[in-house]
């Protein structure tokens, strides 16, 4: 397109929107007749910028917003007639008026695919060009009229200041742009005089001199354009009557009638010869004018608050652009489409290779949100003739859709209704939605989430609810593209270069697709074999473990219910006749006994349920409130055993477990802080049930041969677990143990090895056996027997234990904890001081 | 003797030469653009044209005027205005911008409606 094209139409837009604009003011001149005529010409600024500015502010009370149609641009211009008009297959202009635009429209010729040239294309070089051609001659006729009138003037005669006088001149007027001088007729009144130096002192004050030839050379550049003619002479109206009132305003009130008379005789005078000059006193509108003295009067207040604030508020109106009102367009950005497309449960998508699946609208809204970042709005004049490959339909009411294409992966195009916008898009996006329709529901049935541990598979879990698969689809394409392919790289076999991973099967009647999830040095990564490896973030990674933890979780609690409720069924089933609940009991050992192996917190979880829902009537109610009872143990806070199995559910809190750590040794000794951390270590190494633990040694002697330390100890350890203030005793031992450590080169000790006492009759023997130095195996003589007679009584170490339990709880910031024995005596109380270390 | 018609810018030109002839024509410059306003070069032009008119004389550089005061008549300046006002505006719009010429019988309307506003 050529430049002088491009001008012309930018020329022309802006002509339309100035000639909607003149039309506001000359309406609103009318609502202003009687105001001081200063308002209406100040209103003519607007016009003149629009005439000069294609570029506006918006506000949404914009006069233009009346006009039916969307006219505005990215940049903010207001385009009647596009800029590419000459590009278009079919041109069309919208002026803001149907009929006129189908006139129009209907006669602009459509380009023909054959022709090189655009018919259109070049109609608006021709136009162009006479746009041009009028601007000159029009430029040239002022300049040389210019000239000539500058010298007629040289000779004209100095009256006083800037005041000339010539007998070559019919009327007074204001020439000059640096140095503006005043001319006058030869022969005018000194009575006309006064007046007319003033007004044309008026002109020269009020810089109009000035603003009239700018205003003309705007009125060049739309010549064409017969309503800027219009306003211009109803401008140049204003300026002189305004000019009038100012005079007339300076003047004293009596001057209307002087006034109103040199008006006329100056117009007398030049006896019709004379025509209108832009800058001259008497020139145009003269009877206009004189009526208009005539009826002046000084402005009331409330006329002139009235129209500073009609000419204010009209002045924005039509100053200013409409903000862009539909919200169509906002919508066809994908960001927009967001809360759209998190609303809903299920999305489609629509491809062309897996026909129509579902997404979850949370997620896909979650992953087009982070992608989105990197599409690129691209710019098109027309849509593109591509058929779509996949489509997401964001909401079928509007046909708000966002369309992908196979031909060109890094497009994607928005649509909303009629409207549409094209994007630039990464590659990797096409392919994880491919990815993503591809493992959309009901396409895929089954997810199987197995853990892989130490090169073995844990259980598996299936998951075949269309929920969780609708969210896994979008899931699995998340992250960033990390390595292309896993063929080339690191992995043998389709697994990955850890021991530890989560293998996902995604399968359906057609497709299958396995991926793994695992995290290396800290980075965690989705796998798809001979696909692409994508890093993820954390929290994308947590997000599909707990997806699958929590149905895993599910399904053991349906596991576990069905499982308690075979064995109440059978504990239930005899013998018939008793009455007594113990009896039931007594006679299926084995099934009660599965509870503690077993079913252990699931099952206590599942039967504290089965009362919350009432369903614990009579026998079944007794069983499992004896049950629960056994398996609560200290957390029972209820003490009534006279209660009804419902009234004593109604009457538990079950008392929560204070979490402690396991205790810690921070004393001096060297070799017994070698002890503690060992025994404290051995012990919550076999510990999976909860609970601290503390440990008491006496150690009877420790031995170093060259770089080994041996060191023989009895150690009384015991776990608890602390409810409320009630502590719980959930083990313990006093076990005599061996244990060697070896100094590495940094002279720290390091567990070599540990040997224990063996249970039973083999406890001396194995006792003996250790009794011997590390390295050079003789026997340590006497050590075994003291061993022996301090097993027989070991109330130090059970003192020890309390002391170490005291102070471990009192380091936690507990103060009070009692713990009693099955009968029910206190065995250890911080309250009493008899415990106090 | 035909008398002498004069423009006005002409007259008073004339009428400083019969004031203070013989003058300098470099003085006359001077005077020129003290009383008339003029530049050093429209001071020329008129005078090259009133001494082409046989009206004044410059014989090394001083100017005197050939003619008496009263052999001169002043031009009526309404017979001089030949032609409309041509200008900084083309003639052509003006008809466009409604100056329409006021007539006579226009003029004896307007000033009734002065005198009977100022009663």
């Amino acid at each position: 397109m050529s430049n002088l094209q491009g001008v012309f139409t930018t020329i022309l837009n802006m002509s339309i929107t100035a000639s909607y604009v003149a039309v506001g003011v000359i309406l609103v001149r009318l609502l202003l007749r009687k105001a001081p005529k200063f308002f209406s010409y100040s209103l003519w600024a607007v016009v003149l910028f629009r005439l000069l500015c294609p570029l506006s502010f918006t506000t949404a009370y914009s006069f233009l917003g009346l006009l039916n149609v969307n006219l505005q641009n990215n940049a903010g211009l207001l385009e009647y007639v596009p800029n590419n008009i000459g590009f278009i297959q079919t041109p069309t202009v919208q002026s803001g008026i149907g009929s006129l635009d189908s006139a129009v429209n209907s006669s602009l010729p459509q380009a023909t695919p054959i022709a090189s040239a655009n018919p259109m294309q070049i109609w608006m070089d021709v136009l162009s060009l006479i746009w041009i051609a009028g601007i000159v001659v029009l430029l040239l006729y002022s300049v040389i009229s210019y000239i000539k009138i500058k010298r007629k003037l040289l000779t004209a005669t100095l009256v006083k200041d800037n005041v000339y006088e010539s007998d070559r001149i019919g009327t007074a007027f204001v020439c000059g742009f640096i140095h503006p001088k005043i001319y006058v007729p030869v022969g005018v009144r000194e009575a006309d005089l006064s007046y007319i130096l003033e007004h044309e002192r008026t002109h020269i004050r009020r810089k109009d001199y000035l603003i009239k030839p700018f205003v003309f050379f705007a009125l060049i550049l739309h010549w064409f354009n017969p309503l800027m003619w219009l306003s211009f002479a109803l401008m140049s109206r204003d300026m002189e009557m305004s000019c009038d009132e100012s005079v007339l305003q300076k003047m004293s009130y009596d001057a209307k009638c002087g006034y109103s008379n040199s008006l006329l005789t100056l117009s007398v005078k030049s006896n019709g010869l004379f025509a209108a000059n832009p800058l001259a006193f008497g020139e145009s509108h003269v009877k206009a004018r004189i009526k208009n003295v005539l009826n002046y009067k000084k402005p009331v207040f409330w006329v002139v608050t009235a129209s500073v604030i009609i000419v204010i508020s009209v002045g924005i109106a039509l100053l200013s652009n409409p903000t862009i009102s539909e919200p169509d367009l906002s919508f066809l950005n994908p960001k927009s489409m967001l809360s759209t497309i998190g609303e809903q449960e299920q999305i489609e998508i629509k491809s062309t290779d897996y026909g129509n699946t579902f997404v979850s609208g949370i997620e896909l809204a979650k992953w087009l949100d982070i992608a989105e970042n990197d599409w690129k709005r691209k710019n098109v004049s027309s849509p593109y003739e591509l058929s779509p490959s996949i489509t997401i339909h964001v909401d079928d009411e509007t046909g708000n859709e966002i369309r992908f294409f196979e031909s060109e992966p890094t497009l994607a195009m928005t649509l909303y209704q009629k409207e549409y916008r094209y994007y630039k898009i990464p590659e990797e996006d096409y392919s994880a939605l491919a990815a993503m329709a591809e493992m959309g529901y009901p396409l895929v049935q089954s997810i199987t989430f197995t853990e892989h541990e130490n090169g073995s598979d844990n259980a598996s879990i299936t998951i075949t609810d269309d929920k969780t698969i609708m969210r896994m689809a979008v899931l699995m394409q998340n992250g960033e593209k990390h390595r292309p392919s896993l063929f080339l790289d690191s992995t043998q076999n389709d697994i990955p270069p850890v021991s530890d991973y989560i293998r996902i099967e995604i399968s359906g009647d057609k497709t299958y697709n396995s991926y793994f999830l695992y995290s290396e040095n800290e980075n965690y990564y989705i796998d798809k074999p001979y696909d692409h490896i994508n890093k993820i973030a954390f929290n994308t990674m947590k997000e599909i473990i707990t997806i699958f933890t929590d149905v895993g979780n599910k399904q053991m609690k349906e596991q576990i219910g069905f499982e308690v409720e075979s064995k109440l069924d059978i504990i239930m089933s005899s013998p018939k006749t008793s009455s007594n609940p113990q009896d039931y009991i007594n006679a299926h050992k084995n099934e009660y006994e599965y509870f503690f192996k077993y079913g252990g917190e699931e099952a206590l979880q599942y039967m504290l349920t089965q009362f919350e829902v009432g369903n614990a009537e009579g026998l079944r109610g007794q069983i499992m409130m004896r049950l629960c009872k056994e398996l609560l143990g200290k957390r029972n806070n209820v003490t009534d055993e006279s209660l009804s199995p419902q009234e004593w559910y109604d009457a538990l809190s079950i008392r929560q477990e204070i979490r402690l750590p396991h205790f810690e040794y921070d004393g001096q000794d060297t070799i017994e802080k070698l002890v503690y951390d060992t025994e404290i270590e051995m012990d919550s190494a076999s510990n999976k049930r909860g609970g601290f633990i503390i440990v008491a040694p006496k150690v009877f002697g420790n031995y170093e041969e060259e770089d080994l330390l041996k060191v023989f100890v009895t150690t009384y350890s015991a776990r608890y677990k602390l409810y409320g203030n009630t502590l719980s005793q959930e083990g313990g031992s006093i076990i005599p143990a061996a244990i060697t450590y070896r100094k590495d080169d940094n002279g720290r000790y390091v567990l070599e090895k540990y040997e224990q006492a063996r249970d039973g009759s083999e406890f001396g023997p194995s006792i003996r056996e250790y009794c011997m130095l590390p390295v050079s195996g003789k026997e340590i003589k006497g050590l075994a027997d003291k061993i022996f007679k301090h097993y027989t009584d070991y109330d130090d170490i059970r003192t020890l234990l309390y002391d170490n339990l005291y102070n471990h709880l009192k380091k936690n910031g507990i103060t009070d904890a009692t713990l009693t024995n099955s009968k029910g005596e206190i065995e250890f109380s911080m309250s009493d001081p008899k415990y106090k270390p | 003797m035909e008398k002498f018609k004069l423009y006005d810018a002409e007259y008073k030109f004339t009428s400083l030469i019969w004031d203070y002839e013989p003058i300098n024509s470099t003085e006359l410059v001077r005077l020129c653009a003290d009383k008339l306003g003029w530049k050093k070069s429209t001071t020329y032009t008129v005078l090259k044209k009133l001494c082409d008119r046989g009206i004044l004389q410059n014989q090394d550089a001083v100017v005197t005027a050939l003619v008496k005061r009263k052999d001169v008549q002043k031009y009526e300046s309404n017979a001089v205005i030949e032609k409309s006002f041509d200008g900084s505006l083309p003639k052509f719009l003006t008809s466009f911008l409604g100056s329409r010429k006021i007539t006579a019988q226009e003029a004896d309307e307007l000033k009734q409606i002065i005198e009977e506003a100022v009663k």
